[in-house]
């Protein structure tokens, strides 16, 4: 139907759009079309008719005699339109369901350039991550790690921006585009409590600048509502229950990534790496959530920007301080209680932020140790009574603070600290009485009290500082420059004193002590880069240089034995207290681009550049990185990886449990940097008004791990000889990682599965042969549930099921005399042949939250391991010769209250 | 009152947290444990002479809790250069099989057989090596510092060199022992009574010269496998200056220390295997917080344990006053 004279309008088929269920752009409708010489605007009159979409259209704009011929065949109506209409100077345009044809305007000459950041409206905060975008133009880009972004269009007399964030409300932001433009954009936050769950941010839409997003990203108020550990809220377990993602048993052990071990994940906070991320052995992270902005988990496929590590890239933003108003928190838990306080020093120009927790944990874990270990028994072995007693202690704290200062709108800096440490106390008291005789002449036949005293304290904590100035040089350059310092230490000592009380009044005692300390420390400086050069180009560049300290581990060992009647075969002091530092020093360069090759095919291709210098021997490294993303049509992306790593660090672990006490040791001329190429491949669809579902699979060989010769402590824990205890080999982890992810409506959830290997080799361990990793487990099931009542309520469960930890246990006894005396042999299994049984664990929690005046007030009630399931974290072999499973976690409720004002 | 019963419930869960696991090793057949270390020198510091002992236990389950069972009725055969040179006896007052002709000679390829109802047969065999010399020995420094928890007792640290006069024609495993004599006195009236005893001083260190030294692997948890072990890998067909630091406790009111001997066997790579690998087994659990446990290296066909020879040197150092 054709209406008016001037201009004529088709309209065809708008019953069949009112029924139009699937609303897809009317581009992407599909259709068999075939014209022979026929007139181009009959031809888009037949278009139109038959696939029942409008096309509208000026009759003058049509030129006259221009004929177009074509067959296709199942082709999307864009497709056809671009075939008719080129060499024309018309263009399309959807507008609704309808297509609107124009002319095409001449190409503005100018480009000019918005550059600036995008902020929180209440507090100033800059967005990381947040999407500006151009619908007209349909380009886009976003903002970089510190809030900045830059976006370079055709000149235009009005232009409006779509600016949108997690978290946000979508904003049109209004410009008038004749020059460059300098501009702070502020977003308010969203009216309802709709955090975002995980996200892979490949683009859709795709423009250069979101392709470095190829990560996994979960809102921090996503962490806050799931289950929680005695209401600690910890963006570790937040990670635990990603695909590829795994941990030991209830988090100790840390944070493993498609078959990595716990040292090869780089941990960055606000840039700085930090050597030891968890409190209480692996249970939690040492980050407080009340102080990250945002946290980004890249499993491997790092771009070339981060490096030292194989496995994955951990990077953690802290808060910036409101810069409006003063503002806080206050919250207490059973494990923690934690108070941030922030606001402005200067409104608009400087802001402070402080945060500190401490463990709560002091106040219960003495006595409930206490009741524990206060036994009166009979020795299984001997048959002897014995009283036995003493008491357990652990508390953890730790500080972020951060300044924050504008000094023109074109220069920030920010000031930031963190310290945390643990402390852990062990103390066991056993009594006993004994008859002993001496062979002497007369013998002597006496009884004694024994009383032994075990005491033994670990103490450890990191310190990360740094200093960072934001500098922008032009609309299109972006500097940070950042000069930082980490040091992580770890102390031990164990005192064992045993005394004995004889009835004729006299007495002796032995007393052992051992002391253990480790340090590590990284003082640096690092200049990275951001030139957008358009929306296809988003280059990235940069070097940095840092002088890194290794205390691998400084032993003193003592042992005084006071008026015994029987001499001590021996008397032992090693010290090594005084053993010198290793020093290196680490220079590195990147660069690398997110760029757009086709309007569907984007990739960041990137390469880094590494010198590790110590005692006078150089190691070089050249470290390609490539990730593509290719739309291969409407929801549906690919995605294709390879990158090379090297990691000049390493970590000597006794078996892989990531203990405070386990020591990171430099490259060296003996012990060769470990080196990783990693390829991945994986699909996925999104879902509209769901979600997505995504299959990932990717393979990694890891050459030069390191691992200790397997046996006596007292062989390698010596600051002075590590390199000739440790073995070097080769690793390999592969499998196929599947989600599915409902991110949308009221009830939001995760599936998360896992099928994985993952081997080592070294030639001098378990006779050569490949021997499972600790956490090879072939399967790994993942499951979080979330349901949004009203304004107020809200409700969480997550539930794992994985193949057990792998482990290496003794399983014969022998006896063998070896000219002083005889000595019992365990014989093991191979190397973590055998299994510990599932895991499995589930956890639920509600979480309810009002507010009144302008105090908001969040309660979170939980269960951990609601069915008391217990997961083994290791065997021992007890004194009776019994084998005994211990575990760590049962059922514990959970409570947490906070305030905000 | 929340405090009270918040700790009790937690208390009442952690006790619950370790509990008894069955492992699938108790039906396995066991296997027997031969011990056999024998040397072809007589002048031994700890005693032993230069006649065949084996001992023969029984292997068993890691959870058994049963005590160790020495097998007493076997058929254990001994032989030269395949030759048969004689069925030992059991001495059943050292629970061991010794043998009563034969002495044990260098440079010769010893084996032996034992046959028992019970268990499938096992064997071995071993070569006695020709001993290494000793060349210089050299006291560098005796310190002694007071104890700093009871000040009159001292604690001896002596560090010296030893000369090691490495044949070039085969690859050496060495094995290197100290012993120590302290003469414990005492002053009654105008009489003085002596008692001597022997201890083996503490190796706290080797290697002190920094790279050059070749590698060794030293025992420092159990005085079962005591010693410093060493390869001449890196010092084959020379004379290799061997530095120790050795320590022992003194109470210089009623003892004085005498010499140190020093004890260089040359041993075989079974010999040098097996005790370096049981050294990284020694001390170790089944717990992650201690090493992972290793397997120990043995010569011994279906069984476990050690049969091996060893030739030595013996020297004297008196320490300076």
């Amino acid at each position: 139907m054709i209406i008016g004279t001037r201009h004529f309008f088709i309209i065809i088929g708008f019953l069949f759009l009112a029924f139009a269920s699937d609303a897809q752009s009317p581009l992407l409708k599909r259709t068999d079309f075939t014209v022979n010489d026929e007139l181009l605007e009959d031809a888009l009159i037949q278009l139109s008719q038959q696939t029942a979409v409008n096309i509208s259209f000026s009759n003058k704009l049509i030129p006259s005699k221009k004929r177009v011929t074509t067959n296709q065949k199942n082709t999307t109506i864009q497709r056809i339109l671009d075939i008719l209409l080129t060499n024309t100077n018309i263009q399309y345009k959807v507008i609704g369901d309808n297509i609107s044809l124009s002319k095409r305007p001449p190409p503005p000459s100018r480009k000019f350039t918005i550059s600036g950041y995008v902020e929180d409206e209440e507090t100033g905060e800059p967005l990381i991550g947040a999407n500006i975008y151009d619908p007209d133009s349909q380009l886009g880009t976003s903002t970089n790690e510190y809030g900045f972004f830059s976006l370079t269009l055709y000149e235009a007399i009005n232009i409006e921006l779509d600016v949108s964030f997690l978290g946000y409300q979508l904003k049109k932001e209004q410009l008038k585009l004749k020059k460059d433009l300098q501009v702070n954009i502020q977003l308010a936050a969203s009216l309802t409590l709709n955090p975002i769950i995980v996200t892979p941010q490949d683009s859709l839409y795709g423009t250069a600048a979101n392709l470095n997003q190829y990560n996994d990203q979960i809102a921090i108020e996503q962490i806050k509502l799931l289950p929680t550990l005695g209401g600690e809220a910890d963006i570790w377990r937040g990670n635990y229950l990603q695909a590829g993602v795994q941990t030991g048993t209830d988090g100790v052990g840390g944070l493993l990534v498609r078959g990595g071990s716990v040292d090869q994940n780089l941990v960055l906070l606000d840039g700085v790496p930090v050597y030891n991320p968890t409190h209480a052995i692996g249970v939690f992270s040492i980050f407080n959530t009340d102080a990250i902005k945002s946290f980004t988990l890249y499993k491997g496929n790092a771009p070339a920007r981060y490096g030292g590590r194989l496995s994955s890239v951990m990077n953690i933003r802290t808060r910036e301080g409101n810069n409006q108003e003063f503002s806080g928190e206050v919250s207490a838990g059973l494990i923690s209680a934690k108070a941030s306080f922030e606001g402005p020093i200067i409104k608009d120009k400087c802001s402070f932020f402080i945060s500190g927790r401490h463990s709560l944990t002091q106040w219960y874990i003495p006595q409930i140790t206490s009741r524990v270990k206060d036994q009166n028994n009979e020795n299984r072995v001997t048959g002897i009574d014995q009283n036995r007693s003493g008491s357990s202690d652990y508390a953890f704290y730790d500080i972020n603070a951060k300044l924050h200062v504008d000094v023109s709108p074109k220069d920030k800096f920010y000031l930031s600290y963190y310290k945390g440490n643990d402390d852990f106390s062990d103390r066991n008291l056993l009594e006993y009485r004994d008859s002993f005789s001496f062979n002497i002449d007369p013998p002597l036949f006496i009884d004694a009290t024994i009383r032994d005293t075990t005491d033994l304290g670990f103490s450890w904590g990191n310190t990360a500082t740094s200093l960072r100035w934001n500098h922008v040089f032009t609309n299109k350059l972006f500097a940070n420059t950042t000069l930082y310092y980490s040091d992580y230490n770890f102390q031990s000592e164990e005192r064992f004193a045993s005394g004995g009380f004889y009835e004729d009044g006299s007495d002796d005692y032995i007393l052992e002590v051992e002391k253990f300390t480790l340090n590590n420390n990284n003082l640096g400086g690092k200049i990275d880069l951001d030139y957008i050069h358009s929306t296809n180009h988003y280059i990235r560049f940069g070097l940095g240089v840092s002088k890194q300290e290794f205390l691998p581990g400084a032993f003193l060992n003592s042992t005084e034995a006071i008026d015994l009647p029987i001499l001590l075969d021996s008397i032992a002091i090693f010290d090594t207290l005084d053993v010198q530092p290793q020093i290196a020093y680490e220079y590195e360069a990147y660069i690398e681009d997110d760029f757009q090759l086709t309007s569907t095919l984007q990739a960041n291709i990137g390469v880094r550049g590494a010198i590790w210098s110590i005692d006078n021997t150089n190691f070089y490294s050249l470290q390609p990185r490539i990730h593509t993303t290719y739309n291969l049509r409407k929801n549906w992306l690919i995605r294709a990886d390879f990158s090379q790593s090297v990691q000049h660090v390493h970590f000597l672990t006794k078996s892989n449990l990531g203990l405070p006490g386990d020591i990171w040791v430099p490259t060296t001329q003996n012990v060769p940097p470990e080196r990783a190429w990693q390829t991945s491949l994986g699909v996925e669809y999104q879902i509209k008004k769901f979600g997505f579902v995504s299959i990932d699979a990717y393979y990694k060989d890891m050459n030069n791990v390191i691992a200790f010769i397997q046996g006596d402590s007292s062989l390698v824990l010596n600051a002075t000889n590590w390199e000739e205890n440790v073995e070097i080999g080769q690793g390999e982890a592969y499998g196929v990682e599947f989600s599915l992810k409902k991110t949308s409506g009221m009830f939001r959830s995760w599936i998360n599965y896992t099928l994985s290997w993952s081997e080592r080799q070294f030639d001098n361990l378990n006779d050569g042969q490949p021997f499972p990793f600790r956490y090879d487990r072939r399967h790994s099931l993942k499951l979080m549930g979330q349901y949004f009542l009203g304004d107020h309520w809200n409700f969480n469960a997550t539930w794992v099921i994985e193949s057990g930890a792998r482990l290496t246990l003794p399983l014969f006894e022998y006896q063998v005399r070896t000219g002083f005396g005889d000595i019992n042999i365990q014989e093991p299994s191979q190397i973590n042949e055998r299994q510990t049984p599932a895991y499995h664990r589930l956890d639920i929690a509600a979480n309810y939250s009002f507010e009144k005046g302008r105090w908001s007030h969040a309660l979170s009630l939980g269960i951990f391991n609601v069915y008391n399931r217990i997961n083994p974290i290791f065997y021992r072999l007890r004194q009776d010769q019994q084998l005994v499973q211990v575990s760590l976690l049962p059922f514990l409720p959970s409570v947490n209250y906070s305030v905000k004002f | 009152m929340l405090r009270i019963l918040l700790i009790s419930m937690l208390s009442f869960l952690i006790y619950s947290c370790e509990s008894v696991v069955e492992l699938d090793v108790n039906n396995i057949q066991p296997s027997l444990s031969v011990s056999s270390i024998f040397t072809s020198n007589t002048n031994n510091p700890n005693g032993r002479d230069n006649s065949f002992e084996v001992q023969l236990t029984e292997s068993k389950a890691i959870t058994s809790g049963n005590n160790t069972i020495f097998i007493d009725d076997a058929v254990v055969e001994l032989y030269r250069e395949g030759y048969l040179l004689e069925q030992l006896t059991y001495d059943y007052d050292r629970d061991l099989y010794v043998s009563t002709e034969t002495v044990v000679e260098q440079g010769f390829h010893y084996s032996f057989k034992v046959q028992h109802p019970d268990y499938e047969e096992v064997s071995g065999e071993a070569f006695v090596p020709f001993a290494s010399q000793i060349g210089s020995t050299t006291p560098i420094s005796k310190t002694g510092s007071p104890s700093p928890i009871e000040p009159n007792r001292s604690i001896e640290q002596v560090e010296m060199e030893i000369e090691l006069e490495d044949p070039a024609t085969v690859k050496n495993y060495y094995h290197v022992l100290f012993y120590h004599t302290l003469v414990n006195y005492q002053v009654l009236g105008l009489d003085t009574t002596l008692d001597y005893s022997t201890t083996r001083p503490f190796i706290t260190n080797y290697n002190l010269n920094g790279n050059n030294e070749p590698e060794a692997i030293l025992s420092t948890s159990s005085a079962e496998l005591y010693g410093a072990f060493l390869t001449d890998q890196d010092f084959n067909g020379t004379t290799k200056t061997l530095n120790f630091s050795l320590q022992y406790p003194l109470n210089p009111a009623i003892q004085v220390a005498d010499n140190i001997i020093v004890e260089v066997r040359t041993v075989t790579k079974d010999y040098y295997d097996f005790y370096t690998s049981a050294i990284r087994n020694a001390g170790i659990g089944s717990d992650p917080f201690s090493y992972t446990p290793t397997s120990v290296k043995s010569n011994i066909e279906n069984g476990f344990g050690l049969f091996a020879g060893y030739s030595h040197q013996v020297k004297a150092i008196k320490l300076p006053r």
